[in-house]
């Protein structure tokens, strides 16, 4: 009982804790020691370009991470999602005849069913996630190759997809958006900075984000401006963000990880989240499909190979429970550009390419390690 | 000559004395009753004497054969030739009945790989001798629950148990499982196997057992050979306590029937009833107490009820009149019922929430706008206010439930409930596990739902607290209805008569 209220006191004096603080923005510390890192790594990092290029690789794996932390906040996992990134690829590339629109309508709708038909095994007959996804895993990357011969599809020239790919929004305009985006962001930062009182959390976190923002405004404003599916990746990011944490359905989600049994009990209907859960998840990967193939300007059958586990990483480093009930998009976020920023110094630093799998490797293993130590001492 | 003596046994947990001064013993060869009502402590009793609670966590003597034994382990125990039966099964499904008997002591072989040829045949004989017509490579999965209860049994043999303990043994057996039981029981004593019977069943413990000892609150009260005492002593010296000043039941005056249930049946299969036939009425402002032993479907009719259960049920249920079909838990909630589960770290709470995300759950729909975004002012209003009606003690809303206190956390489980406004609020052992001071503040909360029309049924185990607080109490035994009692004529006497009937 003693040690009980002496934690429950601790909590709520938090705000001037220094371990707390470094409990909740571990992985925004590791990032930013790994931002200083690679300034002694390389010069080169800090440009502009440099920078917006790790955005431009980070975007696809973002946008996974989404969906992905999504379903595993559920207590499951989508393993198909690299698969269904080559597989829509793909579709894109052979129903670009038809138009962009029915084009881009094709690969969506394939992701839609692609959802439905693991939410059919995994909510209707109870398969364990991990095996119906794996299933999924080997099916669209079969259907992907059989589709398409085993040969990558070349995408005609197409002033849209080239503008989405690689194409950048015009640097006024982009000054525009990153001006409304900063002032809104301090507007809201500030709404919920007045509404904790002023607590140091509080003031932490606005000052950050608006750090954060600043950071990205400087960086695309030097360059070319904002990257067109860089915009894609932040609305998808957003709508994550606001899903879990404005929406009863995002709630469902924790609810639903955290204890299924008393979720059903309380009326909420776990079935039919995890279809929209697992469906929500297959668009997203047709959505990171459609980018990847109009970056590199052509849909190849085995694109988004592993990238199911990159997604997991970016969730799991960024503070996600694989058992469900715990994680956050902004902390998959961050995951994602821990792993984008690893893998550009090893690249600046001229280390063998094949290291970058040793070291995700082992920032997984620490991430979740530091993880689990923070959570014990909580 | 006496074979086991446990004395002046106490053991404590932080804040309760679980075991007070308890002493018995037992013969060779002698089936001994342990008497008494849940949470009287025969459990916490036989974990001592198993080394679950190893030497040092409690007071007191075991003596097997007159020496003091000190168990640092269950293991030691074992060598002592001290098995224990409970009664979830300790089995492996997913192995063979050799593979079971000999868990962790497989015979090996001069290499050092298991000797299967020996460790078939010794499991062959111990079947044989109980007469079971399995093979040692049978899997345990393909066996029935009375079946797995044999192989328990066999396992017990084979480490030359002496000391037998058999925690409810019969709860999950069909009658001629039990007779077999009995069987193998008696040609265990023959062959001078002690054994220790824990049972709430009276017909049973006359059939089998040799003298009964009873306990109640963690006390032992008395001990008798079985047909020196009739069964209303018994059930007397197992209750034998007056309803102190803990409830204090508000007078209400019943008003019109809130639910009502008609020949309701609940088919386990094909042929058997897991609840047959039940009739209930709840009006309001009135606490129907449903009272019973472990077991005989309480939880299963509030559950079935409530669209949890999973099985098809027949029968009318209506709620203020309208017949009403419920499916899930959804349907419940939204005909005007709430359900808090026995067990809220496992059914009741999210743990990983916090107390508003957990009191809001049910309630989210309505606190959202169409497009489905959350209203967070009235969210955390919702919150606060539950925090200050039901005093529950937490530093804030957004405190982890996981960091509160038993008593604390059933009220955020009662808040989330009765957030929802329902018409009848069925409580499944609402008291379990939770200090004194808030099961009192439970109490009042209860009286306070009812003087406003509320209808509540209430299961509890805990006999005082039913008669305490219920104004009609309705006794269940083996899935039925076994009778009802008005508030005045109940006593602990007369509800365990009928809780035990045919039993």
């Amino acid at each position: 009982m003693k040690t009980a209220t002496g934690l429950q006191r601790e909590t709520v004096r938090g705000g001037l804790n220094g371990r707390h603080l470094l409990n909740r923005y571990s992985t925004l510390i590791a990032l930013a020691v790994l931002f200083v890192i690679a300034n002694f790594v390389s010069e080169f990092f800090v440009q502009p370009q440099n920078l917006t290029n790790i955005t431009l690789q980070i975007a696809v794996n973002g946008i996974l991470a989404v969906g992905m932390t999504m379903v595993i906040l559920t207590g499951g996992i989508d393993l198909g999602v690299g698969s269904v990134v080559g597989l829509t690829g793909v579709i894109l590339g052979m129903t670009q005849g038809y138009g962009v629109v029915p084009a881009i309508l094709a690969t969506l709708v394939c992701g839609v069913l692609i959802g439905l038909w693991n939410a059919l095994f995994i909510a209707r007959f109870n398969i364990p996630p991990f095996i119906a996804t794996l299933g999924m895993m080997t099916i669209a990357r079969g259907f992907a190759l059989y589709l398409s011969n085993g040969a990558a599809v070349a995408l005609d020239e197409n002033q849209f997809y080239e503008q989405l790919g690689t194409g950048f929004l015009p640097i006024n305009i982009s000054a525009v958006v990153l001006g409304l985006i900063f002032l809104l962001v301090a507007f809201v930062g500030f709404k919920s900075m007045r509404q904790k009182r002023f607590s140091l959390d509080s003031i932490l976190a606005f000052v950050l984000s608006l750090a954060g923002v600043g950071l990205f405004a400087w960086m695309y404003l030097s360059y070319q401006g904002i990257p067109y599916l860089i915009l894609v990746f932040a609305v998808i990011a957003l709508w994550g963000i606001w899903v879990l944490t404005q929406t009863a359905f995002g709630r469902y989600l924790y609810a639903i990880g955290g204890n299924a049994k008393a979720a059903y009990l309380s009326g909420v209907r776990v079935k039919k989240n995890l279809v929209k859960v697992y469906v929500a998840s297959a668009v997203l990967a047709s959505i990171a499909g459609i980018i990847m193939t109009t970056r590199v300007g052509s849909a190849d059958p085995n694109g988004g190979n592993s990238f199911e586990l990159d997604a997991v990483a970016a969730a799991v480093i960024g503070g996600t429970s694989l058992a469900g009930g715990y994680g956050t998009i902004g902390g998959a976020m961050i995951g994602a550009f821990i792993i984008g920023i690893l893998n550009n110094i090893l690249i600046l630093a001229n280390v063998n390419p094949y290291f970058q799998f040793i070291f995700k490797g082992l920032i997984i293993i620490a991430a979740v390690l530091l993880d689990m130590k923070n959570k014990q001492q909580k | 000559m006496i074979k086991l003596e446990m004395k002046d046994i106490l053991k404590e947990f932080p804040g309760v004395r679980a075991l007070n001064d308890v002493t018995f013993s037992a013969n060779r060869g002698e089936v001994l009753a342990l008497l008494g009502e849940n949470g009287a402590g025969k459990s916490t009793l036989m974990k001592i004497l198993s080394g679950v609670y190893p030497y040092g966590t409690y007071e007191g003597d075991i003596l097997v054969d007159g020496q003091v034994c000190r168990f640092a382990n269950t293991r030691e125990a074992e060598r002592a030739g001290i098995a224990i039966i409970h009664q979830e099964l300790n089995l492996i499904h997913g192995l063979s009945i050799a593979e079971n008997v000999f868990l962790g002591r497989e015979p090996k072989t001069k290499w050092g790989t298991i000797d299967w040829k020996r460790m078939h045949g010794e499991t062959q004989a111990l079947l044989d001798r109980l007469h079971l017509p399995f093979h040692p490579t049978h899997l345990v999965s393909t066996l029935s629950v009375g079946q797995q209860q044999m192989i328990e049994i066999a396992k017990a043999i084979s480490i030359q148990a002496q000391i037998l303990v058999l925690d409810e043994p019969t709860s999950a057996l069909t009658e001629s499982e039990v007779q077999r039981l009995f069987d193998v029981i008696r040609e265990l004593r023959r062959e001078g196997v002690t054994m220790i019977y824990i049972s709430h069943k009276m017909d049973e413990i006359e059939a089998i057992c040799d003298g009964i000892t009873v306990l109640r609150d963690g006390s032992s009260v008395g001990s008798a050979r079985i047909g020196d005492v009739t069964r209303n002593e018994l059930i007397a010296m197992m209750v034998g306590r007056d309803i102190s000043q803990m409830f204090p039941k508000a007078e209400s005056v019943p008003g019109d029937v809130i639910l009502s249930v008609q020949n309701y049946s609940v088919k386990k299969s094909p042929d058997t009833y897991l609840l047959q036939d039940i009739n209930l009425d709840v009006r309001a402002g009135e606490v129907v107490g449903l009272a019973g032993l472990m077991g005989a479907g309480r939880t299963e009719l509030v559950m079935s009820l409530f669209g949890a259960l999973g099985l098809k049920a027949e029968g009318t249920v209506r709620i203020s009149g309208t017949r009403v079909n419920i499916q899930t838990p959804r349907d419940a909630i939204q005909a005007g019922l709430a359900l808090v589960t026995e067990d809220r770290k496992e059914s009741g709470l999210v743990l990983s929430m916090n107390v508003r995300e957990n009191t809001s759950l049910v309630s989210l729909q309505t606190l959202s706008s169409r497009l489905g975004k959350l209203d967070h002012k009235r969210e955390h209003g919702l919150a606060a206010r539950y925090i200050e009606e039901l005093r529950t003690k937490t530093p804030s809303a957004e405190t982890n439930v996981n960091n509160l206190s038993g008593g604390n956390q059933q009220k955020v489980v009662l808040a989330k409930w009765l957030a929802t406004q329902p018409k009848v609020l069925i409580l499944d052992e609402p008291t379990r596990g939770i200090d004194v001071g808030a099961k009192v503040e439970i109490y009042q909360l209860i009286n306070q739902l009812t003087q406003a029309g509320h209808a509540v049924i209430m299961i509890s185990s805990e006999l005082p607290e039913v008669l305490g607080m219920s104004d009609r109490i309705v006794v269940m035994a083996e899935g039925r209805v076994a009778g009802e009692l008005a508030r005045a004529d109940a006593t602990q006497e007369s509800i365990m008569k009928l809780a035990t009937k045919g039993a």
